[in-house]
Order: C-alpha cells, then structure tokens, then sequence
C-alpha cells in the first residue's frame, strides 16, 4: 500500500512536470472575474436561505465552483450576528454536501463544507460564551447562569440555527470527537438553563435531543461508554418528550453502536432488523445503509464472514449511485479486510486503494484511522512486518490525534506484537507498559484480566510473553 | 471563451505538437489548477494573479520536494497555502517599511525646511 501511495506521487509528479513543460513563459489566462463571483455569491446565497434551490437542477461546473468558494468567502467576512452566521454557515454547509461534485482529487467539496463548519463552530463559541459570560462592565467577566435578559435578547436562535448547528458539529463527529463532545456539553447546559428563553419548548426539547445524541456518539468514539450511554439516555427522554419516532430510532441504532463496541455482536444482530426496517420505510437512505454497515461489522466479527462480505458488496453497489464518499470508503475498507481475513491480499489492497481515494486529502479522521489499521493487518499477515509497522504506527497517530485513548492503547498492542515479530522486544516492552495503565483504568478487557495481569509480570520480568500479548489482543479486539 | 475553459498559450508552439497532451492539460487545469488558485483566493485573500502566482510556484516546489508517502494532493495545498502565508507576510512587512520610510523621509524633508527657514 504504501508502494500504491508512492506510485500516486509519482504520476502526480509526471503531470505537474508536464503542466509546468506546457505552460513555461506563458500566460496563463484563467476567466475569472472576483467582483461577478462575488455577485453571483450573493445571489446564491439569498437562494440558498430561501430554500428555493434544487441541488438535482445543478451542474458542478467551474462557474458554480467559482461562486461557491466566493459564497464561503462573505462567510467569512459577514459581518451578521452569531445565530445568523450559524444558521447561514449550516444552510450552505447543507446544500454543498447535496451537490454531486465528479473529478475532485483535491476534496475542494470537503474543504468548503469543513470552512463552512469552521464558521459555524465560531458562531457556536460564540453563542456558548454570551450565554455563560457576560461583561461585568469593571473590564472583568464572570460566570453568568445562563437564561437572563441581559444576555438572551441578542441570541435567540430558531428551530433553524439549531438544524443548523447540529449538522455542523455532525459533521464533526468523526474528525474532532473531543471537540464534538465538550461543546454539545456546553450546549446541552444552555438548553437546559434556557428552558423557555429560547424559542418555543419544543425547539429546546429537540435541540436538547439532537445534541444529547451527538454527545453519546462523541463519548463512544472516545471509549467513555458510561458517558455515552448516559448521553443517549437524555436524548430518549428528549425525543419521547416529543413523541418523535425518527429521533427514537436513531438513538437505538446509536445504542446498537455501544452493544456493538462492546462485543455483544449477538444481541446487535437480533435488534438491528427493525431500526433498519424503520429508516427503510421513512426512505432515510443514510441510516439503513449505516445500519447494514453495522449488521456486517457484526457478522464478520461472529465469524460469519462470508455473509457479511455479501452484504458488504450488496451495499456498496447501491452505494455507488449517491454520494456518499465517507460510508464508501468505510465500506469498501471492511470490504478489504474481509478479504484480507480470507487471505485474499491482492483483492484486500485493491479494496483500500478504492477506499484512500475516496478519502481523498480529508483531514484526520476516524475512517482514515481504522483504514490504516486494517492495511496494517494485511501487512502483517503477507508477513511484510515493517510496512505493517509503519501503518500500524501511522494509525495509532491518527487516533491519539483524535483523542480515542482506548483506540490508542489497542494500537499500541499490536505495534508491540509486531514488534516482537522483528525481534525489537525492548520497544515492544515500552509499547505495552504505555498500553497498560489505559487498558486498566478505562476496563477495556473486564474477562480479560488474566491476561493483563500475565503480560504485566511478563513484562516486568523483561521476558515478554507473545501468547498473553496475543490473548490480550484479542480480548481487546472482541471488546473494541 | 467560455467560463473555466484553460487558456494555456504556448507562444509559437506548432498545433499539432501540443494536440496529444491538450486534453490532459485541460484535465490538469480544471483537477488541480485551478481548484488551487481559488483555495488561494478564497483562504488568502490573493488576487487571481497572485493565487496563479502561488501555485506555479508550488508546482516547482512539488517537482523537486514532494515525498513518496503521505497523502500528495493534502501536501501540494499545504504548499500553496505556505506559499501564500509568505506573499501575504512580505507583503505586509514591505508595507511597514515603506510607510515608516515615508514617515521617516517626510520628518526629514520637514525638520530640513524648517532649518532652512531658522537660516
């Protein structure tokens, strides 16, 4: 794989020397005029909060390209207020994610959705900070409960803003859990203080819903599982307070997620069908097609690879027909490790050539992470333990980038593991001595106790024990 | 010419030559090219010919510098924002200077003509 990237480089670097051969000395006339991308941002713009565009109707072409990367720019620079910039940040970051964009090596749709969520995120602070501060007028701030006069008249969001709010930090979710988390907190807070400032009581109820959710999907990206379930458990009580079914049914399949994480495969198998079911019939594309990623997660750690590898495929080819790039790519990653399972290398590498491209120059992200892990494995089994390493390595960077702790110490195990396979058994003693106190602390491996206890003294002894590594490993593995 | 259509002039440059690599030109222009100028544009604030400045100029940085590993087109639009960063800095520092040298050289020119009037 890490050949495949090299070969990428190098036909990149063929065209860049081409284009530069071609285009020596000359001028280079790009029509393009600032003041009438400007105008036509605008425009866009009013359309866009109006709600009176239909994505189908439009081709991506450098023109529409041109006005959104001007739109996001008057983002930028609004002077508007923080709920206005918020629910403006949200409606575009909506209507670009809606957009079929084809040829786009450089991710241009991500990097505009991921400005507009940086816009939304500084509204968001910005909201967050004038409901629990406010200036005490002697140049000094001080801790305000929130919900008073003084500070609500000039941040009343809407139903709107608050859609719009939850789509930003969704979007999120994946690349920055430990943001997601401390600031659905922050806002959580606010709902509830705010109770009957804002808007009506059912715009603080679905708010308070939809950020309870996001927060449980935070937490469990985290491995904080109590958190997480005790979040999930506030938007239940949210979202039946409403008697809203959908928000329902998205907090089973967030539920479906923790049981899953938590190696109870067989109870995930048995609940999923109907909240799949339910997404199905509402037409929510997205959601089944998660619920059918999950259902063949399962699968294939049951043992029963060869039915999920079918639904894997199954899925991925009716995928094929939206856009959907992250899904594809986690998809077409489990799909790859699927078929490195079987000890089918060559179909395993091509599944993950198709799955980076899809991720394309996205920042760090979980889907990235666990990619990497899985080439790592392929490596690792084709007995290629330095590529293994290096992805290995490259993997467990990504997840302390995104501060998943007990990811992190499951990467550290294997690093050691394949470390010891290259006869490095002193590195691989400072891997499991810095896994150990997350595994314990975080209860990782509650029926794997021995074997940490086993490894420890091992460890210790300076003689470690590859077969209480592996048994760790793969306690973790049923547990992760 | 139509909007977003590549105006790449090869000055004397016979037709037939450039025909074979024409449309992986334009493919290049409208894949890298130019979605680079408008990060440029819209992220640093250049002007279209600066932003075209910028990213010819990481295309050299590309040819000689870019390593085999690591995710190539997230490192060309580091480079370009790098490469951005800087104009944008020289700029402003070329600014200070000169409005402090005005600043200095109209002090100058004044404290001169009142010494002239004191003669």
């Amino acid at each position: 794989m890490t050949e495949a990237l090299s070969d990428n480089t190098a036909a990149l670097q063929l065209r860049i020397a081409n284009w530069l051969a071609h285009t020596r000395d000359v001028d280079i006339a790009i029509d393009s005029d600032q003041e009438q991308a400007s105008r036509k941002a605008l425009k866009l713009r009013q359309a866009i909060i109006e709600g009176n565009l239909e994505t189908e109707s439009l081709t991506v072409d450098e023109d529409l390209k041109e006005t959104l990367s001007a739109l996001v720019s008057h983002l930028v620079e609004s002077e508007a207020t923080a709920p206005e910039r918020l629910r403006h940040a949200g409606a575009v970051c909506q209507f670009i994610n809606r957009l079929t964009w084809t040829d786009d090596p450089l991710a241009e749709k991500r990097d505009l959705l991921l400005e507009c969520a940086e816009i939304g995120w500084a509204a968001i602070r910005l909201l967050v900070e004038k409901v629990t501060r406010h200036d005490t007028g002697n140049g000094s701030t001080e801790t305000h409960p929130a919900g008073t006069d003084r500070v609500y008249p000039t941040c009343q969001p809407n139903r709107d803003s608050i859609a719009a709010l939850i789509e930003l930090l969704r979007h999120r979710l994946d690349s920055y859990p430990s943001g997601v988390a401390e600031v659905s907190t922050e806002i959580y807070g606010w709902f509830q203080n705010a109770a009957g400032a804002i808007g009506l009581s059912d715009e603080t109820c679905f708010g308070q819903g939809e950020v309870a959710l996001l927060a449980g999907g935070a937490y469990r990206h985290l491995g904080k599982r109590d958190d997480a379930t005790r979040w999930l458990d506030r938007a239940e009580v949210s979202f039946r307070t409403l008697a809203d079914p959908t928000g329902l049914a998205r907090v089973s399949y967030a539920r479906l997620c923790l049981r899953h994480e938590m190696g109870d495969y067989g109870h995930v198998l048995a609940f999923l069908p109907p909240v799949r079911g339910f997404f199905e019939h509402r037409g929510m594309l997205q959601e089944s097609m998660k619920c059918r990623l999950l259902e063949a997660v399962a699968l294939k750690q049951s043992g029963r690879r060869e039915e999920a590898l079918s639904l894997l495929e199954r899925i991925h080819f009716s995928l094929l027909k939206s856009d959907t790039s992250t899904l594809a790519a986690r998809i077409l990653a489990e799909i790859g490790d699927l078929h490195q399972l079987r000890g089918e290398t060559a179909k395993a590498m091509a599944s993950f050539s198709k799955a980076i491209a899809l991720l394309g120059a996205s920042e760090v992200c979980l889907a990235r992470a666990d990619l990497k892990m899985f080439i790592g494995a392929a490596h690792w089994g084709e007995g290629q333990c330095h590529a293994a390493l290096k992805a290995f390595q490259s993997s467990l960077a990504d997840y302390a980038h995104l501060k998943m702790v007990a990811r992190v110490a499951y990467m550290r195990l294997y690093i050691a593991d394949t470390l010891l396979d290259l006869y490095r058994p002193r590195e691989a003693e400072r891997e499991i001595l810095a896994a150990l106190p997350t595994i314990e602390a975080q209860k990782m491996v509650p029926e794997g106790f021995a074997a940490v206890a086993l490894l420890k003294e091992s460890v210790r002894r300076r003689k470690t024990d590859p077969n209480a590594l592996r048994e760790l490993r793969e306690h973790l593995q049923a547990s992760k | 010419m139509s909007s977003g259509e590549p105006a790449v002039r090869v000055p004397g440059g016979p037709q037939a030559e450039s025909v074979p690599d024409a449309a992986e030109i334009e493919a290049f222009f409208h894949e890298f090219f130019r979605p680079l100028v408008r990060r440029a544009v819209r992220r640093h604030r250049l002007s279209t010919d600066d932003a075209r400045d910028v990213v010819q100029e990481a295309f050299v940085v590309a040819l000689t510098k870019m390593g085999p590993e690591g995710n190539a087109a997230a490192w060309l639009k580091q480079v370009v924002d790098f490469l951005a960063i800087n104009l944008n800095r020289t700029r402003a520092r070329r600014a200070e200077l000169l409005r402090r040298w005005v600043a200095s050289s109209s002090t100058m020119q004044r404290s001169m003509s009142l010494g002239m009037e004191d003669d």
